[in-house]
């Protein structure tokens, strides 16, 4: 894969990927095309297009498009797949995602990215895996100063970012940062304590 | 100073602009705010600001001053820090800057960082926009935790392997041995992770091809657990297990059974086992079916197997998902030169699909029916293929056009056929017939000599319903000039019209607004060639004479010429129509190449020529008729012969020798011969041994030899003329002007 966007159906751009070198200037430009491009197409259409020497798959979720650029060679089929996925996982992330989401936590939206693909392919092909990491790794975020999760000792917490402080313990779950407004989640399982 | 402002708190309030100009003040003044704290060297919110930067550099504003930012939060020892660090150099930094090479020291630290989440962190950004100098220091660190037991660390140092090669192919080699036991892996996100790994070495080196060879047995036998196993939920995708891991074997084995007999050999058993057992009810299903397809298609496989995989697209072509079809019919452009009458089985279905709504679908459709047609089918095919230049969307026509122009010729059934093939495409597409058509169709129609009339009926009837399409209008013209005797004499199956109705006609075209300069030309010239055919003579002349002042200089300088020819040679005009594009020697670069490919001189081809009497005054001696490329010709017992070769010293100059022989008892006088060319070519034009004035004698033999020099783009017209005796050469496309031998 060379790129992914995620646009919206005014073609805001909410999230860009890219796995090739290139200026701020191309990439403004391709964005811009390509935006132009998908969006000029009907419903009925298929997902894929031919644009400069790339293979373009896109698939539209409410109101995202989620666009990729594959190589001659990709198989465009799993590439829709591939599409799927990431989906998937930000709807487990997030309980049923809508685009607020991903326009109030992009960051978030990019780590989820970042754990499942790498250089534009698939690193764990388990959804349960990727969506573990991704736990794992925001409670990391609680500790002010990292040192090993293993032993779940010796971690002091102290992020500026949240009003409350919580002792946790290291059971999965999730928070989102800004606890004092209306989007605020927690995401609880069974069992945790605090 | 007060704490900057949370990042969920900007969001919030640039989405409340109304406008793009209060957007940019809220981002101008929220920037001047997180460029103070940088200069404050604040390491609390550091993080915080630079996430806001990378929001607003998303909705398209300049964040580069944020990059040393970056930079030092990848050094902290929070992981918040390096998260939204290491996500910012990847938005904002590139490898065209050096700055992007402070990093490099920060990434080695982490990738031995005792956090494997702060590795993967590393290896993700070095796997994603390491360059090429990152790549070369830390390669060493990426290989040593390829060689890792923990799964997390070793699936992410696999791809960005990949990336290093990607970067530095010479770093292969040291890669190699920590492939050893890749594959021997349990877990998938490995498993998936060195597939695409050995794939990028086999890809980039032969070497690497031939040492990976052997492990087709082991992909098999992977590849047979996963269809044969049963339901494993971690990677269950509609029924399916890890539909991405066993599309990046089928891709593998692809790669390595290519032109290799022994490994094709090995994976046809699973292959077709795939192909059949694959559910085909959801798109996963179907992606590994086109995988599997493509790898069939590509390794040496028996020809079952190929049978299998044709069918399969065939079955593709009729799914309900447009993306199925599409990608069926991209895969069927593929195999139909190798598999060609498999492909033909799924002809008419094919054919359905140029009446998808899909554009894309459209066009592989059209592409692909065209490589469909042939000798048993062109009648059939046409039709479909007809009714699609009618209802296609204009970026399509002129391709379909040029493929219908192509079949045509090469398959067409009979001359007839063919004329009305393509009046069909000139009168449903002809603006979009490419400019190269024109001359191509008048030539076919001069060699369809029994057609002549049937055609020039045709075309002006078609005139009389359409004057826009330049192409139609520019063949009508030029055939009304040449047969237009045919169209007026009752040859005609239908009503024929007067002389005058078809002067109107052409007249009409020299003033409409929808005619184009060149159009004018055609239609001009045929007026004058018509005076020798109609009797309405002095109308003409009115009307030749009214374009002698024309703001158009083209065509003043053609009425001036033709004005002349009524003046001064009107004994002659009579023989003149024949010059005004006869011994045409219609060749397109690459004929003339094919032409004068070998070093051989071409056979000369005989073609029949009208004859027409002579005039009052000597033994005129009209080239007439079309000869194309070369020609012989008696005329008046004047034996002329052309013949080409290439000249030996320079290639570019093509020999056109021609034999004059005098045939009758009689002297025959007044021997001159010209020449005209188009401006595209230089002439010279050398005598060898005979002066112009001279009387050929009875039965005697004179030869001229001419060179010309050509250029060599492709499609270039040529038309070279020759005329005997004659004073005033007729301009036709553009001549030069003639070179006359009168002394």
């Amino acid at each position: 894969m060379q790129f992914m966007l995620l646009f919206s159906r005014q073609g805001k751009l909410r999230l860009q990927k890219w796995y090739v070198p290139l200026s701020d200037k191309e990439k403004k430009k391709i964005t811009r095309e390509l935006v132009q491009t998908v969006l000029a197409r009907k419903p009925k259409m298929c997902s894929f297009l031919e644009w400069r020497d790339l293979k373009v798959v896109y698939k539209r979720y409410a109101s995202l498009y989620f666009c990729c650029a594959i190589e001659n060679q990709d198989n465009e089929l799993i590439t829709l797949e591939i599409i799927h996925r990431y989906v998937e996982l930000l709807d487990k992330y997030f309980g049923s995602v809508c685009e607020l989401d991903i326009i109030f936590n992009f960051e978030k939206a990019y780590f989820i990215l970042d754990e499942f693909l790498l250089g534009g392919e698939a690193q764990d092909t388990s959804k349960k895996n990727v969506l573990k990491a991704i736990e794992q790794a925001d409670l990391l975020q609680e500790v002010k100063y990292l040192t090993d999760p293993k032993t779940g000792t010796s971690l002091i917490y102290d992020n500026p970012d949240i009003s409350l402080s919580l002792t946790l313990s290291l059971l999965p779950c999730s928070l989102c940062y800004d606890l004092q407004n209306v989007d605020f989640q927690i995401h609880l399982f069974p069992g945790t304590v605090h | 100073m007060p704490a900057p402002i949370r990042l969920r708190e900007l969001i919030r309030t640039i989405r409340t602009a109304r406008t793009q100009a209060e957007e940019r003040e809220m981002i101008q003044k929220e920037c001047a705010a997180i460029r103070s704290s940088f200069r404050e060297e604040d390491n609390t919110y550091r993080c915080r600001n630079v996430a806001k930067l990378l929001y607003m550099h998303m909705l398209g504003y300049p964040a580069h001053f944020g990059q040393l930012e970056c930079l030092k939060l990848i050094a902290s020892q929070k992981f918040t820090d390096k998260r939204i660090g290491y996500l910012g150099a990847m938005l904002l930094l590139d490898e065209r800057q050096d700055v992007h090479l402070l990093m490099t020291n920060c990434i080695k630290n982490d990738l031995n960082h005792s956090t494997q989440y702060v590795q993967g962190l590393a290896l993700c950004t070095l796997g994603c926009m390491g360059s090429s100098e990152m790549c070369r220091d830390l390669a060493g660190e990426v290989e040593k935790l390829l060689k890792t037991s923990n799964s997390y660390l070793r699936k992410k140092a696999a791809l960005c392997a990949v990336h290093v090669i990607r970067k530095v192919p010479e770093l292969m080699e040291m890669f190699l041995p920590a492939t050893k036991n890749l594959l021997s892996e349990k877990n998938h996100g490995v498993l998936h992770t060195s597939v695409v790994l050995l794939t990028e070495m086999c890809e980039r080196s032969p070497d690497m091809l031939l040492h990976f060879r052997k492990l087709v047995p082991q992909l098999v036998r992977i590849l047979k657990n996963l269809i044969m196993s049963g339901y494993s939920p971690e990677h269950d995708v509609s029924g399916i297990s890890d539909p991405f891991l066993q599309v990046r074997i089928l891709r593998l084995l692809r790669i390595l059974g290519r032109s290799d007999d022994d490994s094709s050999e090995a994976m046809n058993d699973i292959l077709a086992q795939v192909a059949t057992n694959t559910e085909t009810s959801k798109n996963v299903g179907n992606a590994i079916l086109y995988e599997t397809v493509l790898t069939i298609m590509d390794i040496k496989s028996e020809s079952g197997l190929r049978v299998l995989a044709i069918n399969i697209l065939g079955r593709f072509l009729l799914n309900n998902d447009k993306n199925i079809r599409y990608v069926a019919l991209t895969s069927l452009l593929k195999t139909v030169q190798t598999d060609h009458n498999a492909v033909q089985r799924h002809r008419s279905t094919i054919v359905d699909c140029l009446k998808d709504l899909d554009v894309s679908i459209k066009r592989r459709a059209m592409e692909l029916s065209f490589a469909l047609v042939n000798g048993n089918n062109i009648r059939g095919m046409m039709k479909e293929l007809l009714y699609f230049l009618d209802s296609c969307d204009p970026e399509f026509k002129a391709d379909c056009a040029s493929g219908v122009f192509l079949a045509a010729e090469k398959y067409a059934p009979s001359k007839r056929w063919h004329i009305d093939t393509i009046m069909r495409v000139l009168t449903t597409a002809g603006s979009y017939v490419r400019d190269d058509s024109v001359p191509n169709l008048i030539q076919l129609i001069t060699n369809s000599v029994e057609m002549h009339a049937y055609t020039v009926q045709r075309l002006y009837k078609a005139l009389l319903d359409d004057i826009s399409q330049q192409p139609l209008v520019q063949v009508s013209s030029w055939c009304i000039g040449e047969y237009g005797d045919l169209l007026v004499s009752g040859q005609c199956e239908e009503e024929e019209p007067i002389q005058d109705e078809v002067l109107d006609v052409l007249e009409g075209l020299l003033v409409s607004n929808l005619s184009t300069p060149v159009t004018r030309g055609y239609s001009l010239t045929a007026i004058m060639k018509l005076s020798t055919r109609f009797s309405s003579i002095n109308r003409i002349k009115k009307v030749v004479s009214i374009y002698g002042s024309s703001i158009d200089v083209e065509l003043q300088q053609r009425a001036v010429e033709y004005n002349a020819l009524f003046k001064k040679y009107d004994h002659m005009r009579f023989n003149l129509h024949v010059l005004y594009d006869l011994v045409s020697l219609l060749f397109q670069a690459n004929d003339l190449l094919d032409l004068l490919g070998g070093n051989d001189v071409v056979p000369v081809i005989q073609t029949t020529l009208p004859t027409k009497p002579a005039s009052a005054g000597g033994e005129l001696l009209d080239l007439l008729g079309d000869l194309s490329l070369s020609g012989r010709t008696t005329v008046n017992g004047l034996k002329i012969e052309f013949t080409f070769e290439r000249a030996n010293p320079n290639p570019n100059i093509a020999v056109i020798t021609i034999h004059a022989t005098n045939t009758t008892e009689a002297d025959m006088t007044e021997f001159v011969f010209q020449a005209a060319v188009p401006k595209v070519i230089t002439l010279g034009m050398s005598l060898s041994h005979r002066a112009p004035a001279t009387p050929v004698a009875g039965r005697a033999q004179c030869a001229l030899t001419k060179v010309a020099r050509y250029s060599v783009s492709s499609g270039t017209l040529v038309r070279l003329a020759s005329g005997l005796d004659v004073r005033c050469v007729k301009k036709q496309c553009g001549w030069l002007g003639c070179v006359s031998e009168d002394a």
